[in-house]
């Protein structure tokens, strides 16, 4: 199941990440090597498992509906390279 | 320097006999840890607030005030466990200058049990490694060969004298590998009992937080410390409270030992006939496909967790063109290392349509397959012992070898808690580490075995 | 050619419950932008979720509400993409294991409209635009959303705000929303496909987030027509996702990548899937309050009500409220419908919104239907009251006795007003004496203009009857 480019490209776009060609080539090792060792799960007989987990009780083990003190505006906004006295600040979003 | 070198339960013996202070603690291993700077060990040193703390340590204990387990001992925690306040790097530049608004619920303890935090500890870059060499700043050195590596700062530190413990993480091996690699002992909680608040999460379904010492006890004394129940982390065990430290003990008697051959394995393990628990050689054939379903949980889950760092609310913004869209993508290209991108790249095709049920979800089902093995296992078993790595630290800037960490992340997929204490030599005289294993919550036998096993090989000294 | 359009909706609703979904940070509408958050809220390193149990327990209260199974098992997902109202750039969603499964509302046809699904989710913060770029406030971010997710069983614009309308009156009832669609509290996403009758179902074209029950009906009609007019000139086009533009009342293509689906949702590790326990579903539905439909059965039966005017009154949960508070202390069921569905219903209707408030309350509204019955205020009297107490809330009482407004029943005051009414009018007096019925509406109407609308009508005629045939 080795990558291509192209597959990669696509990735590199859902990953909000950019490569240039030389990490592109870098990429294909090693995506090699991890799918590899992904492969040897094929090893495995998981036809029986089921992908259920043991649940907690969502009357008696959930958070209860109670608030507690918020940020102060101000420590919120602080790591921030970019806002205003209240808000956080982006490009302009198309409506 | 001799200061330094106490066990943490030596520095809380001399403080209660009032024969150290904190603030000589303190001053000693940040000499130390000025001493051998090179090692890389470290991100941010407090050298102030931690002498402050200090002095109110000592101020505390000369009024006879009650004082909690680790009044006044220097302790470090790696660089992903947020102090408010303070910087929280991730070992990554896209984190350079970002400080926590809030406290881990495992940090917390550790201030709150009177620990004066010296330290934030190097480490992989948010986690996507096994021997500190992606961090931003640098790779971390093994004090015991600085030309080899470490799994972490933290094991660095505690090695060369610059805490008396530090709280590390461990998502397929980075407290054991560290400590086995850098001669120490290291604990990876079962997975729940330590909170994961305030941790930056690598991979949700593996990652713990544990204790780095420099001995068993030590170990014991800090996961008294960090374990219990925490409403802000739902995965957080119910568990009754135990006094590991309080209940060690040095004994293996009547236990059932099973041994996954591999390096010094089973020659370490056969010590523990003397002290009366049998041991027998098991198969356990998924070691391979254990790695391979740790790739694609840990590099899916990895990916969706650093998603958030965009740039936008904190951390490194670049705006590029000047489109929204550049702002995601030049932040994050310039704020991530190779190994971060290439793990989101990984998770991303991991749970791509095409993957997402032969790659995504068969590590699953094999990760519930291994805890059905497991649990098998400890109805025959009270300890499964294995190499913790089964080379010595390798060389810096080798090539790196993912299956080095095939015995490592078995444990963590399972979800059980595994310890490594030093055990023999390799072949270039360097430490290596003897993994022990228990089912779910059973730390207290593993710290006694593993004391057992540090005794022993004392003796043999 | 007619075709047949078929509809499915996706209501995205909004609970009140105190705090966020995964964090306690207040749930709150309108406060200053990112005043409500937290490390978690804000996406920040080594947070984690810790899941409301009230957020859980409405979601179950809504799915009890309109006949869904509860899962016994439920489970979270990750929804990931990249956007400045999503800090964590993934949206907590169920996939696999949702709270409610099935149910369904009957319209006023008969016709059962069923329901897939309601799931429990987070919703997005705000991105506030301005002219110098976009500024995020997270206050938003977290609160608790359920999504409620029909079957493509409705075949019309009508269809689809009355199953909205009524699904909007039963949320409101169990009382775990607010379902305000002016604050966005209440969004409807439109899938809209057609095809001709016997034939398999056409493209499915997606709208979103249409805020008002106007935007749906006349984004629906405008989609289906233009789906038509593509067909019949024998196009054809892919299932996509357009844009609703209100004030065009159009229709648009949205951009590649704001439509991909590319979501890679996979299970939550931080978020312990739930147990519903079968004890607990049944303690939550016994809270459950009774339910428009069946209000609405109850008041024909009890109160003797018509169809309609049962199901008019039961339409929206102000109007039942309104009604069943007034009755409380002012008993007479049909005087007060009539009244309601009369007077309040033009003072609404000149409002025209989605969102029906009425500041008025039930027992000030009591008071004045009290004086109108008793004939103390003439029905001129009444309506003026309504319009001036209608926010004010002002004691009708009070206005009657401070102003003078009771009707004029005093026989001797209104003797001589007719007395001279007669005198000037010798011809009607003719008339009236012939015995034309006509004409006493005459007397009365000069007898209201010369009290100012407070002459008691009753009254009025019996005095003239005594002046006529004396």
């Amino acid at each position: 199941m080795a990558v291509t480019h192209d597959e990669l490209v696509k990735l590199a776009k859902v990953s909000g990440l950019e490569f240039s060609d030389k990490e592109y080539t870098e990429l294909i090792q090693a995506f090699k090597q991890k799918t590899e060792l992904m492969e040897a799960m094929n090893a495995v007989d998981t036809s029986g498992i089921e992908l259920r987990y043991e649940p907690i009780n969502a009357e008696k083990d959930l958070r209860e509906d109670v608030v507690r003190p918020s940020l102060p505006r101000d420590t919120a906004l602080s790591g921030a390279a970019e806002k205003d006295s209240s808000a956080f600040l982006v490009p302009a979003t198309v409506e | 320097m001799e200061l330094a070198k106490l066990s943490l339960e030596q520095a809380i013996d001399k403080l209660n006999r009032k024969e150290t202070t904190s603030v000589e603690l303190t001053k000693a291993v940040i000499a130390q840890a000025k001493a051998a700077a090179d090692l890389n060990a470290l991100i941010t040193v407090f050298e102030e607030s931690a002498l402050k703390a200090a002095v109110e340590s000592d101020k505390a204990r000369a009024a006879g005030k009650p004082l909690w387990s680790l009044a006044g001992v220097p302790v470090g925690v790696k660089d992903c466990i947020c102090i408010e306040g303070t910087k929280l790097t991730c070992a990554s530049k896209a984190l350079e200058n970002y400080i926590s608004p809030y406290t881990a619920t495992a940090a917390q303890k550790l201030i709150d049990a009177g620990a004066v935090i010296v330290a934030k500890a190097n480490m992989d870059e948010f986690g996507a490694g096994n021997r500190n060499e992606t961090s931003a700043f640098g790779r971390a050195k093994n004090p015991v060969d600085p030309t080899r590596v470490t799994s972490g700062g933290s094991a660095t530190a505690v090695a060369a004298f610059q805490c008396y413990g530090g709280a590390g993480t461990d998502s397929g091996g980075g407290i054991r590998m560290a400590a086995a690699y850098c001669g120490l002992v290291g604990l990876k909680p079962t997975y729940g009992l330590i909170s994961r608040h305030g941790v930056m999460a690598y991979s949700g379904s593996v990652d713990c937080v544990g204790p780095l010492t420099r001995t068993v006890a030590d170990n014991a004394i800090l996961l008294d410390v960090m374990a219990g129940h925490d409403p802000l982390d739902m995965t957080s065990a119910k568990q009754p409270k135990q006094e590991y430290y309080k209940n060690l003990k040095a004994d293996v008697k009547g236990l059932k030992v099973g041994v996954v051959n591999g390096g010094c394995a089973l020659a370490a393990a056969a010590g523990f006939k003397a002290g009366g628990a049998t041991v027998s050689e098991i198969k356990f054939p998924y070691l391979d496909a254990a790695l391979g379903a740790y790739v694609a949980i840990t590099s899916a889950e990895a990916m969706s967790n650093l998603n958030r760092i965009d740039g936008i609310r904190y951390g490194l913004r670049q705006n590029g063109s000047g489109e929204l869209e550049d702002v995601y993508f030049k932040s994050r290209t310039a704020g991530f290392g190779k190994a971060v991108k290439q793990t989101i790249m990984l998770g991303n095709y991991v749970l791509s349509k095409e993957n997402l049920d032969k790659c995504f979800f068969k590590a699953k089902k094999i990760q519930k397959f291994l805890q059905q093995e497991f649990d098998k296992l400890f109805k025959q078993f009270d300890l499964i012992v294995s190499p913790t790595v089964d080379i010595e630290a390798p060389v810096a800037g080798e090539a790196s070898n993912p299956t080095d960490a095939k015995y490592a992340v078995v444990a963590s997929l399972a979800g059980i808690p595994a310890i490594s204490v030093p055990c023999c030599n390799g072949p270039n005289g360097l430490p290596m580490g003897l993994q022990i294993m228990a089912n779910k919550f059973n730390e207290q036998t593993l710290l006694n075995a593993a004391l057992f096993f540090e005794r022993a090989k004392e003796g043999v000294k | 050619m007619s075709y047949e359009i078929v509809i499915g909706l996706e209501i995205h609703c909004e609970l009140k419950t105190k705090t966020k979904a995964f964090c306690s940070c207040r749930n709150e509408f309108g406060a200053e932008p990112n005043v409500n958050v937290c490390p978690g809220c804000l996406g920040m390193p080594g947070t984690l979720p810790a899941l409301n149990k009230t957020a859980v327990e409405y979601c179950i209260r809504a799915g009890l509400a309109v006949g869904c199974k509860i899962s016994r098992y439920s489970a979270f997902e990750r929804k990931h993409y990249f956007y400045p109202d999503l800090p964590n750039a993934y949206q907590v969603s169920q996939l696999e294991y949702p709270l409610c499964i099935g149910g369904g509302l009957t319209l006023d046809s008969g016709k059962f409209v069923r329901l897939n699904r309601i799931h429990l989710e987070e919703d997005a913060g705000k991105l506030l635009h301005g002219p110098y770029g976009t500024r995020v406030d997270l206050n938003r971010a977290g609160v608790p959303l359920i999504e409620i997710v029909t079957e493509p069983d409705l075949r019309s614009a009508d269809e689809a705000v009355e199953f909205l309308a009524k699904l909007k009156s039963a949320l409101l009832t169990t009382g775990v929303s607010d379902c305000k669609m002016q604050e966005g509290r209440l969004r409807c996403d439109v899938n809209v496909s057609v095809n001709k009758p016997g034939d398999k179902w056409g493209t499915r074209i997606e709208m979103k987030n249409l805020a008002s029950f106007s935007a749906i009906k006349r984004a629906i009609t405008y989609e289906a027509k233009r789906q038509m007019d593509e067909l019949d000139k024998g196009n054809t086009f892919v299932q996509a996702t357009r844009r609703w533009d209100d004030k065009d009342g159009k229709s648009y293509p949205m951009r590649d990548k704001e439509t991909s689906n590319d979501y890679r949702y996979f299970p939550d590790a931080n978020i312990i899937p739930i147990n519903v326990e079968p004890s607990y579903v049944e303690s939550i539905r016994k809270t459950l309050p009774e339910m428009p439909w069946e209000l609405k059965e109850r008041l024909q039966k009890e109160l003797g009500l018509s169809e309609y005017d049962a199901r008019t009154i039961t339409s929206d949960k102000a109007y039942s409220d309104l009604y069943l508070n007034v009755l409380k202390t002012f008993n007479e069921p049909k005087f007060v419908l009539n009244f309601i569905m009369g007077e309040v219903f033009k003072k609404l209707n000149a409002l025209g919104q989605d969102d029906i408030e009425i500041p008025l309350k039930p027992e000030i509204l009591a008071k004045l239907l009290k004086l109108y019955h008793g004939k103390t205020i003439a029905q001129a009297t009444a309506r003026e009251l309504l319009d001036e107490i209608w926010e004010s809330n002002a004691d009708p009482e009070q206005i009657v006795k401070d102003r003078n407004l009771a009707q004029v029943s005093d026989s001797g005051a209104l003797e001589a007003i007719l007395q001279k009414l007669v005198a000037d009018n010798p011809k009607a007096a003719e008339q009236l004496k012939m015995g034309d019925p006509k004409v006493n509406q005459f007397f009365i109407g000069q007898t209201m203009k010369a009290t100012g609308g407070k002459a008691n009508p009753a009254v009025v005629l019996e005095v003239l009857n005594k002046i006529i045939n004396k």
